[in-house]
């Protein structure tokens, strides 16, 4: 019996505090169903089959819930659950930045918020030791220990913006579900990515930078210097050559594409030796005082908003030279190929039945997990070596995605994945491009060049019978639109 | 009377069976087994070799006392052995021609009397579809002679998978074509009409063999001393079947033809034909829509005309150019630049190696280190150049990438980043072309540094007076025999 009792004893201490702490939470935390359906990428008219998934969000104040982006990515329904009660309350996106992964919703039910109470997010940096990770599941409140180990920047999930996170294992099952995280009853992040126990989580100083920046009514974004190209140089002999004194420090530019930040401000082979007031090391990484040695991208995600200048110092040609940079963000519309792109319909245009589309991640990605041996190897070249290379000339490349076979294209019915560089003679770098083009045939003849490849160079349709030939195609594919050209 | 037409069909069917019987002896004494003890060059340490592997594979006897057989049973040896039928000895052989690109190669023995009393084979023609060939070789699993019978079920252009790049006319049969009896004779009615050469493990049943059309060309080409190789025009042409680009090129109802998409610079054609022009006539053969011409009974593509071409002999062409015909004879030549982007056997790799950086030229075999699928797996630079850059860029077929393979660790390098596989773009401000323009912008570099500049604007900065202390020393410990082989 005394045995029994000690036992009893034992565990009461053990989930005591759990038990406290869940009920702590349960008034913070909120569970999303999510109804969701992406677009069928090689058919964009489509739209692939609904799914559905769950996340969790966490209580902001009495009007607003804040989920990752990606947990609310093609929502076509969000529905709000609270105190692991079956009751659905649909709720809205109220604001989403994909480049650091975060939304805010509303849920506009009348006395929603009324029993929940807004989480406290934690002011310090936390860096290690052990917090809990926190999830409804089965109408339950699971709490579960989570460990940190360090804290590294990694680009966002689903944009490019390169932020602080804080790297851990968790006991909590399961995959991305934008779990909150807390210590000692304080918010310190939400999960932003988690696989084979294994998680990611964004810290509350960047919530809270997000949150603010969101409720301002001012949107401007977090800065990144994602696409500036460099190498890092511990080599003395380097330096004896860029004429630097000391030892070596510093990180050399390659390469700053058009519409990053650096792009009209560092050059090949400077030396880049700090950034606003932080020295960064022969290997890029700066001292930052909370979490020590971090990659130098992080000092204009931390404390920056678009828009902001930076102090830079480098050496350039033997000269130290001082200059402020205006931070600017990376996003989809100023990249040549754009990445992983969500509640968005790609811009195509059906003519003559030849598909274009512009190129992008997903055209790519969709080809399945090994995307890269699947996909036309050119393009994933184009992927690999150009993605950021945008130019005022050249927005975005344009291919022919495949052909929906008819008499009028007969010849080209296997063309597919081709670049196309002109139509009638006008260079194509965007889908207005495009479509403008053909306003224009060449005599009687639209006339099609691709970028040179191994099938087929240059095609030529009949324009006196385009429009008729394109419309009987639509009706014969089901194509119920024969262009989607988009704005950016 | 019944009775005797009975017994003569008997007697002839008897005697058709004794002549078959005869016939199949007499070409098992012409079929050789070929063992080859080959080694190939290392391309990831190109001053060395890999061990020594052992292939087998068939031959037979052709006139001359010489032996045929296919080039990728007998590529990379450093010994060649022979075995006659029924005859246990080994009798050493050399190669005497190598066609990598048609598959082909023709041995000598040692002893050049060998084969004095074994007769040759006679080669046949093309054997008709749906028509029965016997394969003879020493395919895998045992050491006795063996023949397959099948039939042909298609005469097609076809890709020669020991280049991976050259396509030449192919014979398709179900006799099993199995490893083993590559550079078998392919037999019917007792003359050779090809020589089996691959098969496929996707497709069961299912073998292909190099047709005498093929063959006779290698041996006319042999017959001076030396391969040249099939020609060339150098050209892209693609189909004409859409009505609106022949309407567009101006063609008539009546006319059909190909159209030039690219010339190669340096090529057959090149300074003949342009890109736009249609080729109507191949000598005197129409070339149809989709870019075929009738040869026979058959239809095929119409590079196989091109393919009946040797070195320096003349094609006729009638050519579609801005609204006329014209006509022009084009003397062919092999295209070198395409023959580079092959398979390579038989070469040693070439490098130099400088304060332990390692350059190598580009080419397949390099890309082969990054596993079967390389495609995939190759670093993103290596793959477009070797594979796209010349096809979008024709001039760049006349450069040979130079490529910064490794870094052997070493003092005067290790604190270097540890960058691999990059393209090497210029050296002290030159740009580099071929490995020796690499050579000499480092040795005719007096300064006291080297700028390498590579194509994804990564710079490695090298201390000349460090580097020249250092160089004996690295190759002393990686076991390097010379510095370079060029």
């Amino acid at each position: 019996m005394k045995h029994l009792l000690t036992i009893l004893l034992v565990y009461i201490i053990i989930q005591g505090p759990h038990i406290a702490i869940a009920g702590h939470y349960e008034n913070q935390v909120v569970s999303l169903s999510i109804t969701w359906q992406s677009v069928n990428t090689f058919r964009p008219w489509d739209k692939n089959k609904p799914g559905h998934r769950s996340a969790q969000a966490i209580v902001v104040n009495d009007s607003i819930l804040l989920t990752t982006a990606h947990a609310v990515s093609n929502a076509t329904l969000i529905q709000a659950k609270k105190h692991g009660k079956p009751n659905r309350t649909a709720a809205q996106i109220y604001h989403m930045d994909r480049e650091i992964n975060l939304a805010l919703l509303t849920v506009p039910t009348p006395g929603f918020f009324d029993d929940l109470d807004a989480a406290t997010f934690s002011e310090n940096m936390i860096s290690g030791g052990e917090v809990q990770s926190v999830r409804w599941k089965n109408r339950q409140l699971e709490v579960a220990q989570t460990r940190l180990g360090r804290v590294e920047v990694v680009a966002s999930r689903t944009g490019k913006v390169q932020h602080a996170v804080l790297k851990g294992t968790t006991d909590l099952s399961g995959t991305n579900a934008a779990d909150p995280v807390f210590m000692d009853n304080n918010l310190i992040g939400l999960t932003v990515y988690h696989a084979k126990g294994m998680v990611e989580i964004l810290p509350a100083h960047t919530l809270t930078a997000y949150c603010d920046m969101a409720k301002s009514g001012d949107y401007r974004g977090f800065a990144t210097l994602i696409g500036l190209s460099y190498q890092v140089q511990n080599d003395e002999t380097v330096g004896k050559w860029l004429g630097l004194q000391g030892p070596p420090r510093g990180i050399l530019v390659r390469n700053s594409p058009y519409g990053e930040t650096g792009h009209n401000f560092l050059k090949p082979l400077d030396l880049l030796l700090s950034m606003d007031g932080h020295a960064i090391d022969s290997q890029g990484y700066y001292k930052h005082p909370h979490y020590g040695q971090l990659h130098f991208f992080n000092i204009i995600t931390e404390g920056h908003r678009i828009g902001d200048r930076v102090k830079v110092s480098l050496l350039r040609a033997g000269n130290l030279i001082d200059m402020e940079i205006p931070l600017l963000g990376f996003p989809c519309k100023h990249r040549l190929i754009p990445y992983w792109r969500t509640d968005y319909t790609p811009a195509y245009l059906v003519a003559g039945g030849l598909v274009f589309r512009e190129l992008d991640y997903n055209y790519l990605r969709g080809r399945g997990k090994n995307w890269r041996s699947k996909a036309n190897t050119r393009l994933v070249l184009h992927w690999d070596l150009e993605r950021f290379d945008q130019s005022p000339q050249r927005r975005r490349i344009i291919i022919l995605s495949h052909v929906l076979p008819d008499t009028y294209n007969i010849g080209y019915h296997d063309l597919r994945d081709l670049v196309v560089q002109e139509v009638n003679g006008m260079p194509v770098g965007s889908m207005a491009q495009l479509q403008e083009a053909f306003e224009y045939p060449r005599e009687v003849f639209h006339v099609i060049e691709f970028q040179k490849n191994y099938t087929r160079d240059k095609i030529v349709l009949d324009a006196g019978v385009f429009d008729a030939a394109t419309k009987r195609i639509l009706e014969k594919y089901h194509v119920p639109q024969a262009k989607v050209i988009g704005k950016e | 009377m019944k009775r005797g037409v009975s017994i003569s069909c008997l007697i002839l069917i008897g005697l058709a069976f004794l002549s078959t019987v005869a016939e199949a002896v007499t070409m098992e004494a012409s079929v050789v087994r070929i063992v080859n003890h080959y080694q190939p060059g290392r391309w990831d340490a190109p001053w060395s070799a890999y061990s020594v592997g052992k292939r087998t594979g068939s031959g037979f006897v052709i006139q001359g006392g010489l032996i045929m057989t296919n080039a990728h049973v007998v590529s990379d040896s450093r010994m060649l052995l022979m075995y006659l039928n029924n005859d246990p000895r080994p009798y050493e052989a050399t190669v005497k021609h190598m066609g990598h690109d048609c598959d082909l190669a023709v041995l000598e023995p040692i002893d050049k009397s060998l084969l004095s009393g074994i007769p040759p084979v006679k080669f046949g023609g093309l054997p008709e579809l749906r028509s029965t060939v016997e394969t003879f070789g020493y395919p895998t699993g045992g050491q006795r002679i063996s023949s397959t019978k099948g039939v042909v079920s298609r005469i097609e252009m076809n890709r020669y998978m020991h280049s991976m790049i050259d396509y030449h006319l192919t014979v398709q049969t179900d006799a099993a074509i199995n490893p083993g009896n590559s550079g078998g004779p392919v037999v019917q009615k007792n003359r050779v009409v090809g020589v089996a050469f691959q098969g496929s493990s996707r497709l069961e049943n299912t073998g292909w063999f190099i047709p005498v059309e093929v063959v006779q060309h290698f041996l006319i080409d042999i017959s001076d001393g030396a391969y040249d190789g099939f020609p060339d025009l150098a050209v892209m042409f693609r189909n004409m079947e859409n009505p609106a680009y022949r309407h567009y090129v101006g063609l008539k109802p009546n006319q059909t033809g190909m159209i030039v998409e690219t010339v190669y610079p340096k090529g057959s054609a090149d300074g003949f034909l342009q890109a736009g022009d249609v080729i109507l006539k191949i000598d005197d053969h129409n070339v149809a829509n989709d870019g075929t011409v009738a040869l026979q009974d058959l239809r095929l593509d119409a590079a196989v005309l091109l393919d009946r071409k040797q070195n320096r002999e003349l094609v006729n062409l009638k050519v579609w150019r801005q609204r006329k015909s014209i006509q022009m004879t084009v003397p062919m030549a092999a295209y070198p630049p395409l023959i580079h982007k092959g398979n390579i056997y038989d070469r040693m790799p070439r490098y130099f190696v400088y304060a332990g950086l390692v350059f190598v030229p580009l080419n397949v075999e390099i890309l082969k280190l990054f596993g079967r699928d390389w495609d995939a797996n190759a670093p993103a630079v290596l793959r477009y150049t070797y594979k796209y850059k010349s096809i979008e860029m024709p001039n760049h077929l006349h450069v040979e990438p130079i490529v910064f393979l490794r870094r052997l660790d070493h003092p005067v390098n290790a604190d270097m980043p540890n960058f691999k596989n990059l393209l090497v773009q210029k050296v002290n401000g030159k740009i580099i072309a071929k490995l020796e323009d690499l050579v000499s912008a480092i040795e005719s570099n007096p300064g006291p540094f080297h700028l390498l500049e590579f194509e994804t604007g990564i710079v490695h900065i090298l201390d000349a007076a460090k580097v020249a202390a250092a160089n004996a020393d690295i190759l002393r410990q990686y076991g390097i025999p010379r510095d370079r082989r060029l």
